[in-house]
């Protein structure tokens, strides 16, 4: 009789420390949950997002640029696997370099080099104080990193965000 | 019956975590009446943002708010001036500088919420931003990789 008067105590307090343990997860997820929602909800936009690629080979470009990027391919992370946006247009601008001629400095066209203006659509998503994400990536004018324009691998600067307009 | 009443090392332990969590939690909340109690107050503090793209210095407004790459609120933008970002070259051992037409210095006036400790100005009360100080900042739409220039020592208004 003692015995399993013992044993039913045993349970209770086991059960009450289970009861506990549940009550205290319980607790700490919703206070998760609270502090999620505290930091508001993402909302979904286009942007318009200027790249340059500085340096690349003029003659390299005019023979095969058009095989490297075209309008309306996808512009994808560095390893291929998420698609950031869509390529709307391709631009070779001059790559400028200083130079000094009879004592005046001035910029002059590089003969060997161009540089490149890419402008991709993207949809991002934004949240107060974590900026525009394409996926897990930041976007923000200033930054740098290894893109895949069409089936072109380079290292560019992303030079101009903007919201797109109607 | 006296035996279940006796607590075990288990229970000893079980206690002690449950103790030192409610301290942790005084002592955290504590720690954040003291700081909110103190006055708090904006600083001016100016930023050179160097050799950023024409376009990307309009993508900043003044206005904005600036974060950090955690997502800590940092300033707010008071100001914005900027100047070509000059070249220096060297030709027949004469040092020429040349102005860039499409790269700008920025100098950009921040408001930063602070209080002034022995002449340093802790952002937050508690972070020491000093002069040469590197730091990446973002906007809505940019990211500034600036140096502190210098601190008023008067508060905004």
């Amino acid at each position: 009789m003692n015995h399993s008067t013992d044993r039913r105590r045993r349970n209770l307090r086991r059960m009450d420390w289970i009861v506990l343990f549940l009550a205290l997860a319980v607790l700490i997820a919703a206070l998760g949950y609270y502090l999620y929602s505290k930091k508001g909800s993402r909302e979904s936009f286009e942007v318009v997002c200027v790249f340059l690629i500085p340096s690349v080979e003029r003659q390299d470009w005019e023979r095969y640029g058009g095989e490297w990027i075209r309008e309306g391919d996808p512009l994808r992370s560095e390893n291929g696997t998420v698609i950031l946006g869509q390529i709307e247009s391709v631009e070779a601008v001059p790559h400028l370099r200083a130079t000094v001629r009879d004592g005046i400095p001035s910029w002059e066209s590089h003969p060997y080099l161009t540089d490149l203006e890419i402008t991709v659509r993207m949809t991002v998503t934004r949240r107060e104080g974590d900026g525009l994400r394409a996926g897990d990536l930041r976007i923000a004018a200033g930054g740098s990193g290894n893109f895949r324009f069409g089936g072109y691998l380079s290292h560019a600067e992303l030079i101009s965000v903007k919201e797109k307009t109607a | 019956m006296g035996s279940s009443k006796r607590m075990n090392a288990a229970d000893w332990f079980l206690l002690l975590l449950a103790l030192l969590s409610v301290s942790g939690i005084l002592i955290r909340f504590w720690g954040l009446r003291n700081r909110s109690d103190e006055e708090l107050q904006e600083y001016a503090v100016v930023v050179r943002w160097e050799n950023a793209d024409v376009r990307t210095v309009s993508c900043l407004q003044v206005g904005d708010i600036l974060y950090t790459a955690g997502g800590e609120r940092f300033g707010r933008v008071l100001s914005i001036s900027s100047a070509p970002a000059e070249v220096e070259l060297i030709s027949g051992g004469t040092v020429y500088r040349l102005p860039s037409e499409a790269r700008m210095d920025v100098t950009v006036e921040l408001a930063v919420l602070g209080r002034l400790s022995d002449g340093q100005l802790l952002k937050g009360g508690t972070d020491a931003l000093a002069v040469g100080q590197e730091r990446k900042l973002y906007s809505a739409l940019a990211e500034l990789p600036f140096t502190v220039l210098f601190w008023k020592a008067e508060p905004v208004f």
